[in-house]
């Protein structure tokens, strides 16, 4: 009988190891195709300047060197930087409050009409930026914020962004009515309400929030290209790092050099999703499960 | 008359309406200041930044507008000529943007869901894994384009290097009208990650009872997967719908990045943002016309996501709701 | 919820009342009304907008050109403004937010345009006053400072820019061309000795090398090519003109390079393959010099072989503007024409990466911009200048109106995509022209 109990668990093990190993050559292969733009880019950035753009295109250098990271690591960069770190610091705050803030009204506290309201919020989102661009350049302007920073951050004040504010909505909605009501009578007033209660219960989500718009402002081109034309004092990485590898009309743009910038810029936010992965995949979840 | 509204705690109230608006504005305002109040600063910021781009680009879409000099009225000539001399490229912008979205939407959530299904496990090493899958997603658009265009290079690309390597026939990638679009939803694959980290949480958030009753009942893969998992991810399925048509009908950036500011061999990848674009800042700018392009594009966007939103009782959002 | 709503449509069409007016509260000056005066006094102070192109080497040359000027005139102030991004794009925004700046880069393509939609001010009341002499200049580049290239002046050329034929001296020793050889490209060659040595190279080269990177979607080389048979795409007064003989024998010579596979198909869009090593010959300009130093190639250049019965050769430029809307068009003008003296067209050459458009530095022998690519002493930079009266510059539009000008651009590369095969097989040119011109003549009738 021992025996016999013995040779099922061994071969249930045994079938149990086999999906293990076959879910690990799957893994591998899928890894292989979802790594190869990161390697391509990966292996450009180790090439030579000369050989970076020879003919037919090589995946694996013929001799591995730096000299792209050396050329591509200087002041400038390090100011560019500075800039994104300073909007991304301020927009992963702001974006998050302001948010729910909104959300808040427009899911717990609600008034006459706030579903209509919410809906032309929503609306916003359909009509393509192209389009707005001109006119926000004019309002911008007018405002005197060409070629500063606040483009890029104080607009994120005003609600930041219909998407986190449905995000957070639906987060909202399932949070138990009765927790509220308990602060309530406990002489709890709407702000003592939200920073107390709604705010800690809604962490998952404004987590996620959070990580999503450090990756948006990060990677974010056509705003700084519009909004801080002209002064490379203000330049974010994206931006600068385009006009001194990309947008050069005169001088020579290096494959590896610009290969060099996307590993760099691709480490910070690769990190972040490590470190918080667990969150942002509670975050989610929560939010529009419980609707 | 009796006026019904909730107050700040949720509690309706009743309140005899004022026949002065003013009064009527005020009392509404006195009602509903705490919420107003919460919501101010995006309906401000919609004001300021979004309503007023937008209205002015509605007004600029009722005129003949280079942008530069006075507005000339044409009698509506920004919303016929779509349909009269520019029927030809503006039905092709939609065709084009129409065949994207209905392939590229599908098919992205499909392939995201099989592989959340399949990076789900237990395993160890997984959360770096699922950090590698999600890494192409974090490249930057503007090197994203660079290395596809690298790639798929006609005569140089590493692309065909591999396919005429295996005895295959060069593909000519973006550079034939036949396999242009394919050629992008493939390379589309490469962002999964995104739509998987998304459909991860969802599965997690299923209550395990669910599965160990329904096995209990005996149920099936196919049971479980239609019966079960579908249904509450349901709500994730909706937001993933919405998001997709808006985004896919906005498709713009990374297709202008990956064919080097072209609309692709015989306008095959001529997608209708596209279209707006070299409209209005062609060597011969149309701000009206491009204007008037964008407004139907809103009222296409807002039609589909008002159809998507009203046929959805599908959508489960748990006991209480 | 009605009257919220009636109160926020009002708040948003005030709000937009607001913003429109705001805009248009800055009352617009038209230079035009300002009298001309091309003797400035020294001392006079005043600040200037200059706007150029977003890149290291623009701002270079503009400051050593600002610097040069302020020797003279102490006190007028030049702030540079780089215009980044779509160049249209851009200027719009710069229009509508009425910051164009007083002076500002222009592309030879955008002349006509903006002279049309009164953004660039005409310069001829200036030329006149200060007897500016335009014939100290290349003459092709001047007439594309004008708007539709024969009127009155809206921008002066910076440079000269004309398609010459640049070779890969190792790949032609590679296969067996060497100085002595007949087949060498020289200055004085025809098409025949041109295709000669394509079907040279082409039979002695690996198969994966060109003879030459034709660049056949690039306006100064289809355009010269039909021009040098006798046709034309568009006639003088805008009408579609290729459905003939002469043009037809245009596009064929272009097609032939391509199917005997001397050129590499546009589509591919790599300029990098001269710089890799991977085309023989290459169509260029000027400013490609610096990046194939850059690439450590062995290169020298020859000029543009005889085509057909009028060799034409393709050119083209970029330059200055002044802006409309300034209030200071003298101190702009100052500026200007600077730029083009002798002392400014040298600032302007430092960079090496230009031909001056001022004759007497383009043939001087010591001029700046010959030491450069200074490792080839026997370098033929003459062929950067050599021929002018065979110049054809980008003329097919300059009959059209100024509206359908992109519109119709696209239409010619359509019909030399299909003519030729670019994007798919070839078209019969006795079915595809007819129909082109139908095409086109929708497109002009539109309007």
């Amino acid at each position: 009988m021992i025996q016999a109990k013995r040779m099922i668990s061994r071969s249930k093990l045994a079938k149990r190891g086999i999906k293990i190993s076959v879910s690990y050559l799957v893994m591998a292969v899928l890894l292989l195709f979802f790594l190869f733009p990161f390697f391509f880019m990966f292996f450009k950035s180790l090439m030579s300047d000369a050989e970076s753009y020879s003919l037919p295109i090589r995946f694996i250098p013929s001799k591995f060197t730096v000299t792209a990271y050396k050329t591509v690591l200087d002041a400038s960069l390090l100011r560019y930087l500075g800039n994104t770190l300073l909007v991304v610091g301020f927009n992963v705050i702001a974006v998050p409050l302001s948010a729910s803030l909104c959300a808040y009204g427009f899911a717990r506290v609600k008034f006459e009409g706030s579903n209509k309201v919410f809906g032309i919020v929503l609306a916003t989102m359909m009509l393509p930026s192209v389009v707005v661009q001109i006119p926000l350049y004019v309002i911008f302007n007018m405002l005197g914020w060409i070629g500063t920073l606040w483009p890029v951050t104080i607009p994120n004040i005003f609600g930041g962004g219909a998407v986190n504010i449905f995000l957070i909505m639906q987060f909202m909605r399932g949070i138990p009515k009765e927790i509220e009501n308990s602060a309530k009578i406990d002489g709890a007033n709407v702000m003592g309400i939200y920073f107390r209660i709604i705010m800690p219960l809604c962490m998952p989500i404004v987590l996620f929030i959070m990580v999503n718009t450090f990756l948006g402002v990060w990677n974010d081109f056509m705003g700084p290209l519009i909004y801080l034309q002209g002064n490379p004092d203000w330049y974010t990485l994206a931006i600068g790092v385009y006009y001194k590898f990309m947008g050069g009309l005169s001088q020579r743009n290096y494959p590896n050099q610009q290969m060099a910038v996307g590993v760099l810029m691709v480490i910070p936010p690769s990190i972040l999703f490590l470190i918080f992965q667990n969150q942002l995949i509670e975050g989610v979840t929560m939010g529009s499960i419980k609707g | 008359m009796i006026e019904y509204y909730t107050d700040v705690y949720g509690n309706v109230r009743g309140k005899r309406k004022s026949r002065n608006p003013l009064k009527r504005i005020g009392g509404y305002f006195k009602r509903n200041w705490v919420g107003l109040l919460l919501v101010s600063p995006v309906l401000l910021g919609i004001l300021f930044f979004t309503l007023v781009p937008m209205v002015s680009s509605l007004y600029d879409s009722f005129f003949k507008y280079d942008g530069i000099t006075e507005h000339i009225w044409n009698n509506f000539a920004n919303f016929t000529r779509p349909f009269t001399d520019d029927r030809e490229e503006f039905f092709k912008a939609i065709s084009v943007t129409f065949l994207y979205s209905i392939i590229n939407i599908p098919l992205t959530m499909v392939l995201g869901y099989a592989l959340a299904l399949f990076l789900n496990q237990k395993l160890k090493g997984i959360k770096i894994i699922r950090m590698l899958y999600y890494l192409p997603v974090v490249i930057p658009t503007v090197i994203y384009g660079l290395l596809w265009r690298n790639f798929t290079n006609l005569e140089y690309g590493l692309g065909n290097q591999i396919i005429t390597s295996l005895g295959l026939k060069p593909f000519p990638f973006f550079t034939s009208k036949n396999t242009a679009m394919a050629t992008l939803i493939f390379l589309n694959l490469f962002g999964l990650g995104g739509n998987m980290v998304l459909w991860i949480a969802s599965l997690n958030n299923i209550p395990k009872e669910l599965y160990e009753a329904a096995e209990i009942e005996g149920a099936g893969w196919g049971t479980k997967t239609f019966r079960i998992t579908i249904p509450m991810c349901s709500p994730m399925i909706f937001y993933n719908l919405i998001m997709g048509i808006i985004g896919s009908l906005q498709t713009f950036g990374n297709v202008f990045v990956m064919t080097g500011g072209t609309p692709g061999p015989k306008n095959s990848l001529l997608f209708y943002v596209m279209k707006v674009y070299y409209t209005a800042f062609s060597g011969s700018p149309e701000i009206g016309y491009a204007s008037a392009l964008s407004w139907i594009l809103f009222v296409i966007i807002g039609i589909f996501t008002l159809i998507v939103f009203r046929t959805s009782k599908w959508v489960f959002y748990g006991e209480d709701a | 919820m009605k009257k919220f709503a009636c109160f926020l449509i009002a708040a948003l069409f005030a709000l937009t009342a607001f913003a429109t007016l705001g805009a248009c509260g800055k009352t617009s000056v038209d230079a035009e009304e300002i009298p001309v005066d091309v003797n400035l006094d020294v001392n006079t102070s005043a600040t200037l907008k200059m706007g150029i192109m977003d890149d290291a080497s623009e701002k270079k040359t503009a400051q050593a050109f600002i610097d040069k000027f302020n020797e003279t005139y102490k006190n007028i102030k030049v702030e540079i403004e780089t215009i980044s991004g779509d160049y249209m794009q851009a200027m719009l925004s710069r229009i509508k937010a009425k910051t164009v700046p007083d002076i500002f880069w222009v592309g030879d393509n955008n002349i006509s345009y903006f002279a049309e939609k009164k953004l660039l001010l005409n310069l001829d009341r200036y030329i006149e006053a200060a007897q500016f002499d335009t014939s100290a200049y290349y003459t092709s580049m001047i007439k594309l400072g004008q708007k539709n290239q024969n009127g009155s002046q809206y921008m002066l050329p910076r440079d000269y820019n004309k398609v010459v034929c640049m070779y890969n001296k190792d790949l032609l020793e590679d296969a067996g061309v060497t100085k002595d050889s007949p087949l060498y490209p020289n200055d004085d060659w025809t098409y025949e000795e041109f295709l000669a040595l394509c079907a040279h190279l082409r039979a002695n080269l690996d198969s994966s090398v060109y003879p030459v990177d034709a660049m056949l979607a690039w306006p100064p080389v289809f355009n010269s090519f039909i021009r040098s048979f006798g046709g034309e795409l568009m006639s003088i007064d805008g009408k579609p003109a290729f459905n003939t003989e002469e043009a037809k024998q245009g596009m064929q010579v272009m097609k032939e390079l391509l199917d005997k596979r001397y050129t590499l198909n546009p589509i591919n869009k790599t300029e990098d393959v001269f710089l890799a090593g991977k085309a023989a010959m290459w169509f260029t300009v000027r400013p490609s010099v610096s990046n194939c130093m850059a690439a450590n190639l062995n290169i020298n250049v020859a000029s543009f072989p005889k085509v057909g019965e009028h060799a034409y050769i393709g050119a083209g430029t970029s330059g200055y503007g002044i802006s409309r809307s300034t209030s200071h068009p003298n101190e702009a003008w100052a500026l200007l024409s600077f730029m083009l003296s002798r002392d400014g067209q040298e600032a302007f050459s430092t960079t090496g990466n230009a031909v001056p458009v001022l004759r007497e530095l383009a043939s001087d022998e010591d001029a700046v911009w010959k030491t450069i690519p200074d490792s080839e002493p026997r370098f033929n930079h003459s062929a950067f200048v050599k021929y002018d009266e065979r110049d054809t510059l980008k003329d097919y539009l300059n009959g059209v109106d100024v509206e359908l000008y992109s519109r119709i651009d696209s239409a010619m590369l359509d019909l030399l995509d299909r003519y030729m095969g670019w994007t798919g097989s070839a078209e019969n040119p006795d079915t595809l022209l007819p129909q082109k011109v139908k095409d086109i003549n929708k497109i002009l009738n539109s309007n």
